[in-house]
């Protein structure tokens, strides 16, 4: 009887199978914006208030930049 | 015709006279006077003129605060664009970057000005959904004003600048969430997927683990005192393992099974975490195609076949 894996113990088959062969594609590989067709699905929206821009707040400064 | 290019005298005298309406507050009067001009200008196609004159006028009434007739400009500006054939480059671009960039984000129509730029610039451009600088600037102008979800579309195909925006964008939502009622609605997984997956989805790997990597970081600068987490590697591909949070593990693996493009082990990632995968179906079905050729099966409608083999549709 086959014992179940810890989520851990997947991980990492999951990272030995899949480092086994080259990868498709690298960690840096992108499609040309140009050859963008498709934006795939349109994710839900998050199920918390609207995100209020605080332009005196530190968090949004990135905004300001 | 580039700004960079002298001005014409006659060009330059209307603009001081505008500028000092301008400075009289007989905004009104100004505005016509330009629009003549500028009518007049389009009508004999002299369109460098044209343009120049409305950017400058443009610009001139955002100064003034004036947005209702900055961005009636912009619009004329973008109808002179279109009648000139202006194509997408760097001069005709960042004149309307400059415009955005100092129009206020409270301005009512915001969202209407930037989707006329968009517009122009698929329609002059080399790209299906827009320029992307152009999409970096509208992004962060929309946030500014509020407009989250639009604001993430243009963010996603924007320039580098913008996935950085974006992460922080996503990370500044969820603490605002953590500093309110919501907390107990929302997990930080939330978050971080919607860059992970919007990424993936139009195919920018780079993007996908830069985001990544930039989200978990903060999350653990953030956090990492509360989580049980370990760096794991195998040949130079790693993973930040979280003891309790399985669902920033799953997204993980999935931007490394993309990167494979081997279908045994998208499925087994599925398999492997069930109530996660229910949790983003439309999205797994749309990357298992996209990378793994896992064509979805579509609902079988026994009446409309019925239906069409009756009217001889179908075969």
């Amino acid at each position: 009887m086959a014992t179940q894996l810890t989520e851990k113990e997947f991980v990492s088959n999951f990272l030995t199978l899949a480092t086994i062969h080259p990868f498709k594609y690298s960690k840096d590989h992108f499609k040309p914006y140009e050859d963008v067709e498709q934006l795939g699905v349109a994710l839900p929206a998050l199920p918390c208030k609207k995100y209020k821009y605080q332009p005196r707040s530190a968090t949004a400064a990135f905004l300001e930049s | 015709m580039s700004s960079a290019e002298p001005i014409d005298p006659k060009l330059a005298r209307t603009l001081a006279r505008f500028q000092q309406k301008i400075e009289d507050g007989d905004y009104y009067e100004a505005h016509q006077t330009l629009r003549t001009i500028a009518n007049r200008y389009v009508n004999s196609k002299k369109y460098g003129n044209a343009i120049d004159l409305i950017f400058k006028g443009a610009q001139a009434f955002i100064q003034a605060k004036q947005g209702g007739s900055a961005t009636d400009l912009i619009f004329y500006l973008l109808d002179v664009y279109d009648e000139a054939e202006i194509k997408v480059d760097q001069v005709s671009s960042s004149r309307l970057t400059v415009l955005l960039n100092d129009l206020s984000p409270e301005e009512p129509n915001l969202k209407d000005v930037v989707t006329g730029m968009n517009n122009w610039s698929i329609k002059f451009g080399a790209y299906k959904f827009g320029d992307p600088y152009l999409h970096h600037i509208i992004g962060k102008k929309l946030l500014q004003g509020g407009y989250t979800y639009e604001a993430e579309r243009y963010m996603v195909l924007g320039n580098k600048d913008s996935l950085k925006d974006y992460v922080e964008f996503m990370w500044n939502w969820y603490l605002q969430t953590q500093e309110s009622d919501d907390k107990t609605k929302v997990r930080v997984g939330m978050f971080y997927s919607r860059a992970v997956l919007n990424y993936l989805f139009i195919s920018n790997l780079k993007f996908a683990n830069e985001a990544s990597s930039l989200f978990l970081q903060k999350y653990l600068e953030f956090n990492g005192s509360n989580e049980k987490y370990t760096k794991m590697d195998k040949k130079g591909t790693e993973i930040i393992f979280f003891e309790k949070n399985s669902e920033l593990n799953f997204l993980q693996l999935l931007i490394i099974a993309c990167q494979t493009g081997n279908s045994s082990l998208f499925k087994s990632l599925k398999n492997n975490y069930p109530q996660i995968s229910s949790t983003y179906t439309n999205e797994l079905e749309y990357l298992g195609q996209e990378y793994f050729g896992i064509k979805v099966a579509k609902p079988v409608n026994f009446l409309q076949d019925m239906m069409s083999g009756f009217f001889g549709g179908g075969k």
